[in-house]
């Protein structure tokens, strides 16, 4: 009996463990204490500006950071990048520029930076955390030089092209943002490259084991490269979608989004050594973080707290991933 | 031979960085002849020497193969708490006495034992749960970021002691207004403190060890748990005595202290050359390269060009230095 009941609870304990179920649990038991605490939580209004303000914003980074993170790395200059890109963005929309240069100088920013972050990595053998946190400083440098630490807004004194992107951006078709959608729409795409396709199968490969990945014939620079790279596509695309919904941008807007981002993909089952994990726990993730914050607002405690709950859920990530490790794979990392 | 000390000399970095700081001292004078005056070292000292105690506690954590990034934090948080207690049991209710100094030596005390508290918990994620350094540390950064904001709600406090306030202002004057700060002589007391432990006890060289290669040192029967734990232990009491020092120079507990202050420190340890992949470094470097990045940082202010490239400067020179170490590095390992 005793030898039965064991077996069931370990099998109940390998279902917890499954990645997408150990990030759904902490999202239920959220938005249950929320709704208990304050009915306000289930109102369509709500729900709406959890989509609209708080997904949109980091869960577009998240993507870029879970293909970075399952790919063997982690990049912890996304936020400032997209503070240093929005910045430019509406100091060249101030400069009278058509949106078309304020739209490619976006992208050049993010993926330039992507790729110094890359060839620190990948040319020079430095660590991901150290390349990348030297790359944050040089961004978070740089969008406040643009305009001497002051924030900049495009609602007036730019070209009408620049006003009628800002009005589209701020539009929302079914009652969603651009941004809720566009990060709906990524996550699935996201999901069925590292799913569906080599390319994903290889990023699985390169992050589980960078050695055997490069003797089975991958070239494994390419694809770390390319996941960096993503990164950077989806803070262009973060960029240009916060900075059209918001008409201006702050000289550290992004900058406290990227351990939140790291925190979502960890709680959302991506683990931080790589080569494991979907986008649909990310999303999990990025939802859980999100309505963390929203339920410290609802309840009015003090805000400062959603620092403490990042630190918190950022090690329980970790620790949870090692239990996951010794328990499925059955051994001792 | 004579040459071949020479030849020594070169290779070393700790003689490079010190070109470069004599060099940034003869360019900058010609520049702006208000640069190389002993009124700018002072002040250069001053700032340095906040930096510079929290830089001795984490080269020992980074030679010991780890590292953390949860300092500046973690001074902010000391400085809030440290200032509370002194605040809320009116130094150990000795405020306004003779023996004030007393109250508010047992209240820093306290701090410190919260700061090794601190520190405990980074070993326990580090060490016992094995943990990546990096991510642990920035948990624990997040945390503490937040803890000294809900302490006071994001207030000031003060008005603090008497006691502390007059010992921040002491130090060895050098004529006029110019003096080098106390706590710029207590950086110097724990360099020294820190260079004898390093050098010439069998701790110093288990620390090494563990940071050489943790197997080999466990193997050889260094306690590597109880190394490193005791080094992160260390390094926090230090940070706090740094945010209740910083916080009585700057008169009040202000949450502010600590921002951002652990990439300077990583940057003042890695110019030091304490290698991030641990197992090396001395104090003499480190003393030379914090020299060098506040002279470069006390530079920028002095040649006027926007003070908010110092961020860009201080990525950029840490990027620069990792990259020629690990280049090095991978060198010497192919020509093995």
């Amino acid at each position: 009996m005793a030898e039965k009941k064991e077996a069931g609870s370990g099998k109940l304990l390998k279902f917890i463990l499954i990645p997408e179920v150990t990030s759904l649990i902490p999202v239920l038991v959220v938005a249950v204490v929320a709704t208990l605490l304050n009915p306000v939580f289930l109102t369509g209004g709500n729900l709406r500006t959890l989509g609209t303000s708080l997904i949109a914003s980091w869960g577009l980074l998240a993507i870029g950071q879970a293909f970075v993170i399952i790919s063997g790395g982690i990049d912890v200059s996304l936020g400032t990048t997209l503070s240093f890109a929005g910045m430019m963005f509406c100091s060249l929309a101030r400069g009278n520029m058509p949106l078309s240069v304020c739209i490619l100088a976006v992208f050049a920013i993010c993926i330039g930076m992507s790729l110094l972050n890359s060839l620190l990595i990948l040319k020079f053998d430095v660590w991901p955390f150290v390349a990348t946190m030297s790359v944050q400083y040089v961004g978070k440098g740089l969008a406040n030089v643009v305009n001497y630490g002051a924030d900049l807004s495009i609602s007036y004194g730019v070209r009408d092209s620049v006003l009628r992107f800002t009005e589209v951006m701020g539009r929302k078709p079914l009652g969603l943002s651009i941004g809720c959608i566009t990060f709906l729409a990524m996550i699935c795409l996201a999901q069925f490259i590292l799913k569906m396709t080599a390319f994903g199968r290889e990023v699985y490969a390169v992050g589980d084991n960078k050695r055997v990945a490069k003797v089975a014939g991958i070239r494994v620079w390419r694809v770390r490269t390319l996941c960096f790279v993503i990164a950077g596509i989806m803070t262009a695309v973060a960029t240009i979608i916060w900075v059209g919904y918001y008409s201006g941008c702050t000289p550290t807007q992004g900058n406290p989004w990227v351990f939140i981002t790291v925190a979502a993909v960890a709680m959302g089952g991506v683990s931080l050594k790589g080569g494991s994990g979907s986008l649909f726990g990310v999303f999990f993730g990025v939802l859980l973080m999100a309505l963390v914050y929203n339920l410290i607002t609802l309840l009015g405690i003090n805000a400062n707290y959603q620092n403490v709950f990042i630190g918190v859920f950022l090690a329980l990530a970790v620790v949870l991933d090692t239990v996951r490790r010794e328990k499925t794979l059955g051994k001792n990392i | 031979m004579k040459t071949n000390a020479f030849k020594g000399l070169l290779r070393r970095s700790e003689f490079l960085v010190f070109c470069v700081l004599v060099a940034i001292w003869v360019l900058l004078s010609s520049i702006n002849h208000n640069y190389a005056t002993l009124n700018n070292l002072c002040a250069i000292m001053k700032t340095l020497s906040f930096y510079g105690i929290i830089a001795v506690g984490l080269s020992f954590v980074i030679i010991q193969g780890d590292s953390d990034i949860s300092t500046g934090a973690s001074a902010g948080f000391s400085a809030v708490l440290g200032t509370a207690i002194m605040l809320e049991t009116r130094c150990m209710g000795m405020l306004d006495t003779p023996q004030e100094w007393l109250g508010v030596l047992l209240c820093l005390l306290l701090t410190m034992a919260c700061g090794a508290l601190i520190g405990l918990g980074n070993a326990a994620m580090v060490v016992r749960f094995n943990m990546p350094p990096f991510i642990a540390t920035v948990a624990m950064q997040y945390v503490l970021n937040g803890l000294k904001m809900v302490i006071t709600d994001g207030a000031y406090v003060y008005p603090l002691p008497n006691a502390l306030l007059s010992f921040v202002k002491q130090g060895i004057p050098l004529g006029g207004n110019k003096k080098i700060a106390v706590s710029f002589l207590i950086l110097l007391a724990l360099l020294a403190v820190a260079h004898y432990i390093l050098t010439y006890t069998t701790y110093g060289r288990s620390v090494y060890a563990t940071g050489g290669n943790r197997v080999m040192a466990q193997l050889s029967g260094v306690r590597t748990s109880y190394v490193r734990t005791r080094n992160y232990m260390v390094l926090h009491a230090l940070v706090a005595l740094v945010g209740v020092l910083n916080a009585g120079y700057l008169k009040q507990g202000s949450p502010g202290i600590g921002n951002d202050w652990h990439m300077v420190i990583m940057a003042a340890c890695a110019i030091g050359g304490i290698k991030f992949s641990g197992g090396s470094g001395n104090m003499i470097g480190l003393l030379i390269g914090l020299f060098t990045l506040f002279s470069i940082n006390s530079a920028i202010a002095y040649v006027g060009i926007n003070t908010f490239l110092q961020d860009v400067f201080i990525g950029l020179v840490l990027m620069l230095i990792v990259v020629i170490d690990r280049v090095r590095s991978n060198r010497k390992v192919r020509a093995q």
